[in-house]
């Protein structure tokens, strides 16, 4: 890959009012892109200076600043840095920034090309759109919850953890703002952008959907929830040891017949074909169970990918950050001595995944942000901390 | 007036690729011209996805495909590469899937295309082009295991002999996928510039699953223990900082998470202040909560299994208390938040059935009055329909030639 412009968003800030999760993990993904993310926190609250290890990990690519949007002096600033500003995040309950003079109404009139991206639990509008939600609780309200194992007051293995809502609201959100940039590239317009999390999440869930959908329409559906037999996670010897395998195609059920050593499988007319072997899954999921069952993980893995069948075993974090191929593709990284998370979920070129700079101390950019942005003197910004609006 | 940013935008969508198809699609909302690229006679694997509606159409295959045209080329033929490469060379980003599970090979064409004059690239795989495990076997499934994604998803449990490591929902893992291929194709698009190479987006399934575990990767970065899935027994579930429930009710379930004591005190109320919720030393405080969540949990469901979901919903909420019912896919449906905010599009079967199919997640209008439609009626394309118009517009194909192509089974 010769010299490529890789960073389109660069020149264009945002002010992030976003917390938890989801925004800030998009402004992270934006800021790969070369926005210039400016994060608005406070001393104020204790949620802000939670410096735990994920908020490392999903606010780099930005800057802080720390400022009480409660007083009138702390609404006038923000509204002036939304003036020299390109894009607006925030995920407030509802009616937070309208109280403060601070919603898209009173904004845009001071910035006409501003996007204003509102994230929240169900939507800006509709009877629920007050609702106080949670990510993790969205998940259980999606149906999502309801597709993965089985309900327990324990929440395990149940789709609660680790988040979801969460992470895939961020990449919708990203999608938001792309395209609206890239109408205001085109026409000069700004936007405003309202983001639910709940259908970001049941986007995501067709399958079931238009099941449900079809039926409710009286129409008797086909609505096999898998394809491939057999597939599944299987145990295998060994503390913890499962394999995951998946057969799709005719060569792979007559491969795995191969490894397994089971001619009278393969010889069996009725599993030739994937219709045959759907019809027959727990059957055939059971015959590789119990063979695998005293296998290494690790060994059949092996065997089986050698042979052209989809299979490996079930890996966790600290497995993979160290596997070479994640290396190669840098979804992890060394960063000033510490292994980082690529910012960006894809590889351009050979070696390109976004630019990266370690998250902000809180306040860190006070002084760029209320000096050279908004032009306030020394002795201005010193005034206003002792007013506790810079805090 | 329709929000299209991409208008005059030609993606041309090669490969059957679940992600690669969801993708394209997010770009045709946005109003890019999206030509899917099928084999003729034989179906994509694609249009036999259940769920199948009457006469064997799939509806997943309309969820996936609406608003694109479809055109049909056997690349196997010499003239069939000609006419794929030729679309290619005229598009401004091209979506492929080279590794997919029955999808048409790389074609040779773009590897050999100018950097420069080419069209823009995302190509979509398993595994990734660069590094040792690139073209290795694998499918949505494996790729969960692989990436780390179900055993993170079953982690803690009680037992883990029993428990499994478990993969996502529905198709969510491949359409989450779907909504990074798009992303990549906005940011390759104005990453272009005059006279250099055009971007050539690698994306891999694995590496997207393994982004995605953002709590796991900053425990295993703060040293915490990530490789035993074994719960401690005396660890509550707390959720992002949270402590959630799920409790039982009469007729399906609540998840409720009233983590700050000022929500805990209006929590009580919706109970009706039983009597244990006076004992400080059960529930004094946030930190005494978690450390009997437990109890908890199961005075709180003594209660709960005499209630209706809908109505601890509706009192919570009344009483700023995050709570939600855990739904089913049917209520969904059905959902009244959903459906106000015209969420659901409208997605029209061939058999003239009508049947709702979820939207972009999201509302937009822009300072000049254009506004992302929501909510209106959508079809995918009948195999091929495009053929004649695509050739004959994008490529400058005649009637006599395209009815040549046609007789010699090329499109």
């Amino acid at each position: 890959m010769q010299a490529m412009r890789h960073l389109p968003l660069d020149g264009v800030r945002i002010v992030d009012f976003s917390w938890v999760m989801a925004g800030p993990m998009a402004t992270k993904m934006l800021g790969a892109m070369g926005a210039e993310v400016i994060k608005i926190e406070s001393s104020r609250r204790p949620e802000f200076s939670q410096r735990d290890g994920m908020f490392s990990v999903i606010n780099r690519n930005k800057k802080s600043c720390t400022l009480n949007i409660t007083t009138p002096e702390g609404q006038q600033l923000v509204r002036d840095l939304v003036a020299e500003s390109d894009v607006l995040v925030e995920n407030f309950s509802g009616g937070v920034l309208r109280k403060y003079g601070l919603a898209y109404e009173n904004l845009q009139p001071i910035n006409p090309d501003l996007v204003f991206v509102s994230a929240s639990g169900l939507g800006r509008t509709g009877p629920q759109r007050d609702a106080l939600a949670y990510g993790s609780l969205l998940q259980g309200y999606s149906g999502r919850v309801s597709m993965i194992g089985k309900l327990n007051p324990a929440l395990e293995a149940m789709g609660i953890l680790p988040a979801w809502t969460d992470p895939i609201t961020a990449l919708w959100e990203v999608f938001a703002i792309l395209t609206a940039l890239r109408h205001r590239a085109n026409t000069g317009e700004g936007a405003y952008v309202d983001l639910s999390m709940l259908e970001s999440t049941v986007a995501l869930l067709p399958r079931a959907l238009l099941g449900a959908a079809l039926r409710e329409s009286g129409v008797q559906c086909d609505n096999m929830e898998f394809d491939a037999a057999p597939a599944g996670c299987f145990r295998c010897a060994g503390k913890d040891e499962w394999l995951a395998v998946s057969i799709h195609t005719d060569a792979q059920w007559r491969a795995l017949c191969g490894v397994m050593a089971r001619p009278d499988l393969l010889q069996d007319p009725t599993f030739a074909h994937t219709g045959g072997r759907l019809q027959a899954k727990a059957a055939l999921d059971d015959h590789l169970a119990r063979w695998l069952a005293t296998r290494s993980a690790g060994e059949v893995e092996l065997l089986l990918q050698q042979q052209g069948i989809p299979a490996a075993r079930s890996r966790h974090i600290g497995e993979l950050v160290h596997d070479e191929h994640m290396k190669r593709r840098g979804v992890f990284r060394s960063f000033n001595g510490e292994l980082e998370m690529g910012p960006l979920p894809w590889l351009a070129g050979e070696a390109w995944r976004g630019h990266s700079s370690p998250s902000p101390a809180m306040g860190a950019d006070n002084e760029y942000v209320f000096g050279e942005i908004l032009g306030l003197s020394a002795s201005r910004q010193q005034e206003l901390q002792q007013a506790g609006v810079i805090q | 007036m329709a929000f299209r940013p991409l208008a005059g935008v030609v993606c041309v969508e090669v490969g059957h690729d679940v992600s690669a198809a969801f993708g394209a699609r997010l770009l045709a909302d946005l109003g890019a011209e999206v030509i899917k690229v099928e084999a003729p006679g034989a179906k994509d694997a694609g249009r036999a996805s259940s769920p199948v509606a009457l006469h064997g159409e799939s509806a997943l295959f309309g969820y996936l495909n609406y608003g694109k045209r479809s055109v049909t080329i056997d690349t196997a033929k010499p003239a069939g590469a000609a006419l794929l490469e030729d679309l290619l060379r005229r598009a401004e980003l091209v979506i492929c899937a080279p590794g997919a599970s029955g999808a048409m090979p790389l074609p040779s064409a773009l590897e050999r295309f100018d950097p420069v004059t080419r069209p823009t690239l995302v190509c979509v795989s398993a595994h990734g082009l660069l590094g040792p495990r690139a073209g290795q076997p694998s499918s949505p499934l494996v790729l969960q295991h692989s990436s780390g994604f179900a055993f993170h998803q079953a982690s803690p449990v009680s037992d883990p002999a029993a428990t499994p490591p478990t993969a996502g929902a529905d198709m969510e893992g491949a359409l989450a996928i779907g909504i990074v291929v798009a992303n990549a194709a906005l940011w390759a698009l104005s990453a272009v510039e005059p006279g250099e190479p055009k971007p050539f987006v690698d994306l891999s399934a694995e590496d997207v699953y393994t982004y995605l575990l953002v709590e796991p990767f900053a425990d295993w970065a703060a040293g915490l223990p990530t490789r035993e899935r074994q719960r401690d027994p005396g660890k509550p579930s707390m959720v992002a900082g949270g402590l959630v429930w799920l409790l039982p009710c009469a007729d399906g379930a609540v998840m409720v998470s009233p983590r700050e004591d000022h929500q805990w005190e209006r929590w009580v109320e919706v109970m009706g202040r039983p009597e244990w919720t006076r004992d400080a030393a059960l529930c004094g405080d946030r930190t005494i909560r978690a450390q009997h969540a437990t109890a908890i949990g199961e005075k709180m469901s003594a209660w709960s299994v005499h209630q209706k979901a809908q109505e601890v919903f509706a009192k919570a909420q009344a009483q700023r208390v995050a709570c939600f019912p855990v739904s089913s896919a049917r209520d969904m449906v059905q959902n009244a938040q959903l459906i106000d905010r015209g969420f659901y599009s409208r997605l029209r079967l061939s058999s003239d059935l009508v049947i709702p199919a979820a939207g972009l997640p999201f509302k937009l209008r822009t300072s000049g009055g254009a506004t992302l439609e929501r909510g209106g009626e959508v079809k995918a394309p009948d195999l091929g329909e495009g053929n004649r118009d695509v050739f004959a517009t994008r490529l400058g194909l005649d009637a006599n030639r395209i009815e040549h192509l046609e007789r010699q089974r090329v499109i």
